[in-house]
C-alpha cells in the first residue's frame, strides 16, 4: 500500500483515500472546505488509485499493477475482465431462444410445405389431373393439421375427383362443404347442381334431374353445357312419359347449343349432343357407360 | 402517446438483453476486457450497459459499438421469418408464431446502438477517418444514421424498424417471390 500526505493537515493516508485538487492532495477532511469554498467543475477534483492495490478484489501488493481504464487490476482480475464468461442464465436464456427458433422454424416448415403442395394441387386441378390435385391437397391439409382453408380446398379437390370419377354420392357433401366456406365461388354451385342432377339421373329420379336441370340452365343461361343438361333432362321426360312436348324441348335446346360450339368444346359438346339424341330416337334411357358399350364410336344417327 | 422508456424495455426485455450481450460478445471476440456488465435493468436511465476496457483498434471500436445492430437485426430476421409464414401464406396466426414474432420484433427494435455508442464511435471514426482509414470513413455516415435514429425514438423509430425487418419485410419478400 502506498500513503501520501494530506498537504492540508499533513498528515499520511493511504493513497486510496486522498482527493486531488490543482496538483495537491487532500484527505477527506481537508476537501471539504475547498468544494464549499469554490466553484469546483466536474473533473477539478479526482481520486488517483493506489497503484499497488487492485480496485475490484482490494488485494494488497508491494508492485505497481497494470492498469484498466487508470484502474490498477491485479493479474487475477485482468485475467477475469480479459476471458469474462457469459452468466449462466445468459447461456440458458441463448439456448432457449434458439431452441425456439429452431422449433419455430419447424413448425412452421409445415405451412411452407403445405403452400408449395397447394401450389403442385392448383397446377393438376388447372390441368384436370383431379387424384394428383386431391392427394397434393389431402397431404397439404394434413401438413397444417387441417387449416379451415386447406382442408376446403382438399374438400373440393376430392370432390372435384369423385365427381370426375362420377361417384356423385360421395361427391355432393365434400362439393357443399367447401362450398359453405366459398359461398362466393358460383362455379362450385354449377358443379353442386349437376352433382344433384347427376344423382337424380342415377337414382333414376328423372323428373327431379329433368327439374334440376331447368334450375341449372335458369342460372347459366349462356352456358352449353347447362343448355345440354336441360335437353338430357326433356329427353328423358319424353322417354319416359312419350310426350312430345318433351321432345320438341330438348330438340330446341339442342338447336341453341349450336350457336355456343367452338374448337375448344366442339368434341366434348358433339360427345353429349348424339347421346341426348339417341335417348330421343330410341325413347331409351341408359347410362354413359351402357352407351358406350352399345356404340364403341357413339351413336352416328339423327332426329327430326 | 409517451410511455416510459422502462416499460417499453420491460415488455421488450429480450431485445436490451441481445442488445448487451452482442456488445459483450464483440468485447470477447475482439479480446477487450469487460470490467462490468448488466443485460438487463429495472433503471429509468439505463436498462443495461457493458464497461469495457479501450478497444486497441478502430475495427474493434466499431464492431463492439456495432455489433448489437447487425446481432440484434440478424436475429429478428431469423425469428420473425417463419413465425410469419402462417400469416402470410395462409392468413393465420398461432400462439407460437405471435410469441416468436413478440421475441422477434423485441429483439429487432432495440438493434441500434446508443447515442453514446453512437459518440464513441464518432470521435474515434472521426480521427481515423482524417488516417484515410477506409472503415473509419465509412462508418461516419452509419454513426449520423444511429444518431438520427435515436433522435427519432420519440416517434418510436426503434419499434417502426423493429416490426419493418421482423413483420412487413417478410411480407414483401413472400408477396414478391413465392
Amino acid at each position: 500500500m502506498k500513503k501520501n500526505d494530506c498537504s492540508e493537515c499533513n498528515k499520511e493516508f493511504p493513497m486510496d483515500d486522498l482527493y486531488y485538487y490543482k496538483d495537491k492532495s487532500y484527505c477527506s477532511n481537508c476537501i471539504e472546505p475547498i468544494i464549499n469554498e469554490n466553484e469546483i467543475k466536474e473533473g477539478d477534483i479526482t481520486r488517483i488509485y493506489d497503484p499497488t492495490i487492485c480496485k475490484n478484489c482490494k488485494l494488497d501488493t508491494n508492485e505497481e499493477l497494470p492498469t484498466l481504464l487508470n484502474i490498477p487490476i491485479c493479474h487475477n482480475c485482468y485475467s477475469f475482465f480479459m476471458n469474462r464468461p457469459f452468466p449462466l442464465w445468459i447461456k440458458i436464456f441463448s439456448v432457449v431462444v434458439i431452441l425456439l427458433v429452431i422449433g419455430g422454424l419447424f413448425f412452421n416448415l409445415n405451412y411452407f410445405q403445405s403452400y408449395l403442395l397447394i401450389k403442385k394441387a392448383n397446377v393438376s386441378f388447372s390441368n384436370y389431373k383431379y387424384e394428383e390435385a386431391y392427394q397434393n391437397a389431402k397431404l397439404a391439409s394434413e401438413k397444417v393439421n387441417n387449416l379451415t382453408s386447406v382442408r376446403t380446398l382438399r374438400d373440393l379437390y376430392e370432390g372435384m375427383y369423385y365427381f370426375s370419377t362420377q361417384k356423385y354420392n360421395e361427391a355432393l357433401p365434400l362439393l357443399k362443404e367447401y362450398k359453405k366456406y366459398n359461398s362466393s365461388d358460383t362455379y362450385i354451385e354449377f358443379i353442386i347442381m349437376s352433382c344433384e342432377s347427376s344423382l337424380a339421373f342415377d337414382n333414376k329420379d328423372f323428373q327431379s334431374f329433368y327439374y334440376i336441370n331447368l334450375n341449372i340452365l335458369d342460372i347459366y343461361k349462356n352456358d352449353p353445357f347447362a343448355m345440354l343438361g336441360a335437353a338430357s333432362g326433356a329427353a328423358c321426360m319424353y322417354a319416359t312419359s312419350n310426350d312430345t312436348k318433351y321432345k320438341n324441348e330438348s330438340v330446341g335446346y339442342l338447336k341453341k347449343v349450336e350457336a355456343y360450339i367452338t374448337p375448344q368444346n366442339k368434341d366434348q359438346l358433339m360427345e353429349y349432343i348424339q347421346r341426348i339424341k339417341h335417348r330421343l330416337f330410341s325413347e331409351k334411357i341408359i347410362d354413359r357407360d351402357e352407351y358406350y358399350k352399345i356404340f364403341p364410336n357413339g351413336w352416328q344417327g339423327d332426329v327430326e | 402517446m409517451i410511455i416510459p422508456g422502462i416499460i417499453i424495455a420491460v415488455l421488450t426485455f429480450p431485445g436490451v438483453i441481445v442488445h448487451e450481450a452482442a456488445h459483450m460478445l464483440f468485447c470477447k471476440l475482439r479480446r477487450i476486457p469487460v470490467l462490468d456488465v448488466k443485460f438487463f435493468q429495472f433503471d429509468m436511465n439505463t436498462t443495461g450497459y457493458v464497461v469495457h476496457g479501450d478497444p486497441k483498434d478502430f475495427t474493434s471500436t466499431f464492431l463492439i459499438s456495432i455489433g448489437p445492430f447487425f446481432l440484434n437485426t440478424l436475429l429478428c430476421v431469423i425469428i420473425c421469418f417463419p413465425a410469419a409464414l402462417p400469416y402470410y401464406l395462409f392468413n393465420e396466426s398461432n400462439f407460437i408464431s405471435i410469441f416468436l414474432i413478440w421475441l422477434g420484433v423485441s429483439i429487432g427494435m432495440h438493434a441500434f446502438p446508443s447515442t453514446q455508442d453512437a459518440s464513441v464511435l464518432w470521435e474515434k471514426a472521426t480521427t481515423e477517418a482524417k488516417k484515410f482509414n477506409i472503415l473509419a470513413i465509412l462508418s461516419l455516415p452509419i454513426v449520423v444514421l444511429i444518431f438520427i435514429a435515436n433522435a427519432l425514438k420519440f416517434i418510436w423509430f426503434d419499434a417502426i424498424y423493429g416490426a419493418f425487418i421482423g413483420i412487413f419485410l417478410p411480407g414483401l419478400i413472400f408477396k414478391n417471390l413465392l
